[in-house]
């Protein structure tokens, strides 16, 4: 069974203008996919509906056979699903370890050690690390939830080229070794050719590259 | 990570806004703090003022044709007597008595009798078969008698009348010294019929009368002779006789009213026979500029409360826009609203917590100064009386009763402010200027009351605005 399905989403911020439609497609874990598209073509929306940060105007997604709508968005999020943005998300007032923590069902310290960083850096304020140090908390806060999924919005949007690559790989990884489903929304064909399975949003509908 | 872990990790990060807060949670509680204190002092004050000055109502006979007993008598020589079939009696005050909240009584009638003793003259000319004209002054209790109790007389020797007596009498050692009299001697008076009493008590004057003052022969301290009520029925054989009036003293002159409409009800007596009327000015006069207190304090504790509220508000609504950043990262991890809400919660209350503590000293350093300043600006200016109130209370003598609230701040520290009020009788003026405003737990745990109820309705309020959104239409804004 896929860990997540959508089946006919409708979405449109403006009358007659629908960014998404009628979109179905499923997604299964120890896979790392890749959505592809120009900006405006709907990646964001499409993950932030997977990711119950909003609710499409028509059709369902399921996780694991269960409407998210049914056993509430909050839940969802909090148990199903961990994100990853462009701007790493992170609050201000906490050291790395203390934003991993947030919602962490695992040992902290561990998860930034792997991630690369070191026992000090993982105890200073998280907006004194660089951007590439702040993305893998980000990405250690996913991991340390312990979600069957993570979704990632332009994960290495803001980083140059070599801390996106360690990025990219840290994901595949995920999605191999922990047997996560890793949905990766991204303008880069870069990145998009380490996934597994490449998607192409295209006038609101996807299509399999 | 739980709600309060992240309250307390912004609160002790985020020592600037922590620190603002603090201070401005310190003042507000400070001002509802004070207002609560003195609020509470002035209901202290109050209640001792009333216990300390108690109320009075009178019962006098009612002469006019409405009292269904009266009657009036002609000699026919043009004197006109003035009287009731039915006067004060001692069954008529164990009535009135028996109502609760009534304190004590003094009961007295002045009667006209002649006796064979050589009287202190007055300074009024009167014709001369007046001259050994005095009173004897029926009374319930001696000692009791306002006479006695206001400081004119002190009994020496003897005994008091005290209601239980046959034939007796109280005189001034002054007419027991001028007619050889002592105790046990007797002395004949003489009204309708003679009466010969026994002298059981001699009293000395403490507050002679004026030089001055114009005062007939039977007016004078000296010639006031004290008997029991049988004597005067002796003295006017079959005739009704009782009191002219009583004064009721109450324990406490706020319940003044319905002690009085539960006396207006006693069946057992005829009220058309009798006036009855209150006195309550002394109390309303010593507790006016407390009542404008208390009342000024209850409005400037809501007022302050609201204001409190209000800021508290709009300072929380600024923050909580800056931290819609915060609150959508919060959301997208799952964190749900009431816990976010509840975080923002537990934020203020951890800095209220200190701070309304701290208001304790702040309150307790200008509260006294503060309610002691509205005290002044609540008393009439322009009076003799303009710093304190001169209460005077008649007795017939016109001595003054004063009422003073002491100043006790040079109490050592520790011990209890129980404020107090005190009456003075010895006519001088003292003030009402000085109240003493302690901090004590109820008020604090008001105090915490108001300040938590402000903070939630403040939390929420200013989360509303925020809470509203969907997690992605925040994560829009923060984009």
């Amino acid at each position: 069974m896929a860990v997540l399905e959508m089946k006919k989403i409708f979405y449109a911020y403006e009358k007659d203008r629908p960014v998404l439609s009628n979109v179905n497609t499923q997604f299964d874990a120890g896979k790392m996919y890749a959505i592809l598209g120009p900006s405006g073509s709907g990646k964001t929306t499409l993950l932030s509906l997977i990711g119950g940060l909003d609710t499409p105007q028509k059709g369902e997604v399921f996780f694991e056979g269960r409407n998210i709508s049914q056993c509430g968005l909050a839940a969802h999020r909090k148990d199903h699903v961990s994100l990853i943005f462009q701007s790493y998300n992170l609050i201000d007032y906490m050291t790395p370890i203390e934003n991993v923590a947030l919602t962490a069902k695992k040992d902290v310290l561990p998860i930034l050690l792997r991630l690369g960083l070191t026992a000090g850096e993982a105890k200073r304020n998280v907006m004194k690390l660089s951007g590439g140090q702040q993305q893998r908390v980000a990405i250690a806060r996913a991991l340390a939830s312990d979600t069957p999924v993570i979704l990632a919005d332009e994960p290495t949007g803001n980083l140059d080229e070599d801390t996106a690559g360690e990025i990219t790989d840290i994901l595949k990884e995920s999605a191999h070794e922990l047997n996560k489903c890793v949905i990766v929304a991204t303008h880069s064909n870069k990145l998009a050719a380490q996934a597994d399975v490449v998607l192409n949003l295209k006038r609101g509908s996807l299509y399999t590259a | 990570m739980g709600t309060i872990k992240r309250a307390y990790l912004y609160v002790t990060r985020k020592k600037g806004k922590s620190i603002l807060l603090f201070f401005i949670l310190l003042i507000m509680a400070t001002f509802v703090l004070t207002g609560l204190s003195i609020e509470k002092v002035s209901q202290a004050e109050q209640k001792n003022l009333r216990e300390a000055l108690g109320g009075e109502f009178h019962i006098t006979v009612e002469l006019s044709e409405s009292n269904p007993y009266f009657r009036e008598t002609d000699d026919g020589e043009g004197n006109v007597e003035l009287g009731t079939e039915f006067p004060i009696t001692q069954d008529v005050i164990n009535a009135v008595m028996s109502t609760d909240g009534i304190k004590s009584y003094d009961a007295e009638t002045k009667t006209f009798v002649s006796t064979d003793l050589d009287v202190f003259p007055g300074n009024v000319p009167m014709k001369a078969e007046f001259n050994n004209l005095v009173y004897a002054r029926t009374v319930a209790d001696t000692e009791n008698s306002s006479f006695f109790q206001s400081g004119i007389a002190k009994l020496i020797e003897g005994n008091h009348i005290t209601g239980n007596e046959s034939n007796v009498a109280v005189i001034s050692k002054d007419l027991a010294d001028a007619n050889s009299l002592g105790l046990g001697s007797f002395v004949s008076l003489q009204a309708d019929r003679t009466v010969d009493v026994k002298v059981i008590g001699i009293y000395e004057i403490l507050t002679p009368d004026s030089p001055l003052a114009n005062i007939v022969t039977y007016e004078k301290a000296e010639n006031q002779i004290f008997t029991d009520m049988n004597t005067l029925q002796d003295l006017f054989g079959d005739k009704p006789v009782g009191f002219d009036s009583a004064a009721f003293t109450v324990y406490d002159p706020a319940q003044l009213d319905s002690i009085i409409s539960e006396v207006n009800s006693l069946s057992s007596v005829d009220w058309r026979a009798f006036t009855l009327t209150t006195n309550d000015q002394t109390y309303l006069d010593a507790a006016a500029p407390l009542q404008k207190l208390q009342s000024l304090m209850s409005s400037i504790i809501w007022g302050i409360a609201l204001v409190s509220a209000v800021i508290l508000s709009l300072i929380l609504t600024m923050w909580g826009r800056s931290r819609i950043y915060e609150t959508g990262i919060l959301l997208s991890l799952g964190i749900g609203k009431i816990k976010i809400i509840g975080q923002y919660l537990a934020e203020v209350l951890m800095v209220a917590v200190i701070a309304l503590g701290c208001s304790y000293f702040t309150s307790s350093a200008f509260a006294g100064q503060f309610a002691n300043g509205l005290l002044q600006q609540n008393i009439p200016a322009g009076e003799e009386q303009a710093a304190g109130v001169d209460i005077t209370r008649k007795d017939g003598y016109g001595d003054d009763v004063v009422v003073s609230i002491k100043d006790d701040s040079v109490l050592p520290s520790g011990q209890d402010a129980a404020p107090e009020a005190e009456v003075l009788t010895d006519g001088t003026k003292a003030d009402t200027e000085q109240i003493r405003v302690t901090i004590e737990p109820y008020n604090m745990l008001q105090l915490y009351f108001i300040g938590i109820t402000v903070i939630i309705l403040s939390v929420g309020v200013s989360s509303l605005s925020v809470m509203r959104l969907k997690p992605r239409e925040i994560l829009s804004k923060m984009s």
